[in-house]
């Protein structure tokens, strides 16, 4: 579902190879979430850019590994959404929950 | 204006993307006779992903009945069934009071009496919310169908569950 593209000290970078992430795909993605942020103690930095659209039950996914990660003190950060997905979280006001940058070198920066 | 067209969903969550991808490329057609801004269709893009995921979670039944249609400058998106109902139509006993149907950091979710059968859901921002992740929601469905419309309703008629959204065309 998503493979790591590369490992930094502070955060994980991560691709998730869906176009559509639903209900289909919610339980196990939150499973592996979980198990990458406890086998890592990082921050998760999700690539979306393949994702078309997502659900509510793979934003609750979402932030049952962000619930997860905060009590880890890590992260988890949001890249490159298309627009319906940032429009679907401007909606129910889930970019004031997670940090959305447009590319990792933007994510980087805020590090700064 | 009327248009309309209905789809048969067979509730499997495999089966979401097909149903979706009927049910948008009719709004394309509609978009395109009607003239239907990006943001509406947007807006039933997201009430069409959730009303399908809804009846894969609640419904227990073998197919929900979808609809989608255009009546007197509004967008309607409908799904119908014969499964369990919702408590909320016998929860709320008058007519015009109201349950809090879910809560979190950011909103409240009501649901109002409108008739015998029906009650219409609506939504509070908390707009001075102090962010703690444990206090979001993770069930967001109904919120997302609430925002996305300018009015959503649940009907219960014995045996028939009747979800409607409504999105007003400017």
């Amino acid at each position: 579902m998503f493979n790591i593209v590369k490992e930094e000290p502070g955060h994980v970078l991560v691709q998730l190879n869906l176009t559509e992430a639903n209900l289909s795909h919610a339980d196990d993605f939150k499973d592996e979430l979980i198990t990458l942020l406890n086998l890592k103690k990082k921050s998760i930095w999700f690539d979306l850019g393949k994702v078309t659209y997502v659900d509510s039950s793979f934003l609750g996914a979402l932030v049952a590994g962000l619930k997860h990660a905060i009590a880890m003190q890590c992260d988890v950060v949001l890249i490159a959404l298309q627009k319906d997905i940032e429009d679907l979280l401007k909606l129910i006001r889930l970019d004031k929950v997670f940090k959305l940058y447009n590319n990792e070198q933007e994510a980087k920066a805020s590090l700064l | 204006m009327t248009a309309s067209q209905s789809f048969i969903f067979n509730n499997q969550a495999s089966g979401i993307s097909a149903c979706s991808k009927q049910m948008l490329d009719y709004l394309d057609s509609l978009l395109a006779t009607h003239g239907l801004s990006r943001a509406v269709k947007l807006r039933a893009k997201f009430i069409i992903a959730e009303l399908l995921n809804n009846a894969v979670k609640h419904s227990g039944t073998e197919e929900s009945a979808l609809e989608v249609g255009l009546k007197d400058n509004h967008l309607y998106i409908s799904k119908k069934d014969d499964g369990k109902p919702f408590d909320l139509v016998t929860e709320i006993e008058k007519k015009n009071t109201q349950l809090m149907v879910s809560s979190d950091a950011m909103h409240l979710l009501y649901a109002v009496k409108k008739e015998d059968h029906t009650v219409s859901f609506y939504c509070k921002e908390n707009l001075t919310f102090q962010l703690d992740v444990n206090q979001l929601a993770e069930h967001l469905g109904l919120l997302i169908i609430t925002k996305a419309a300018d009015e959503f309703t649940y009907h219960y008629h014995k045996p028939t569950n009747l979800f409607c959204a409504r999105i007003k065309l400017s």
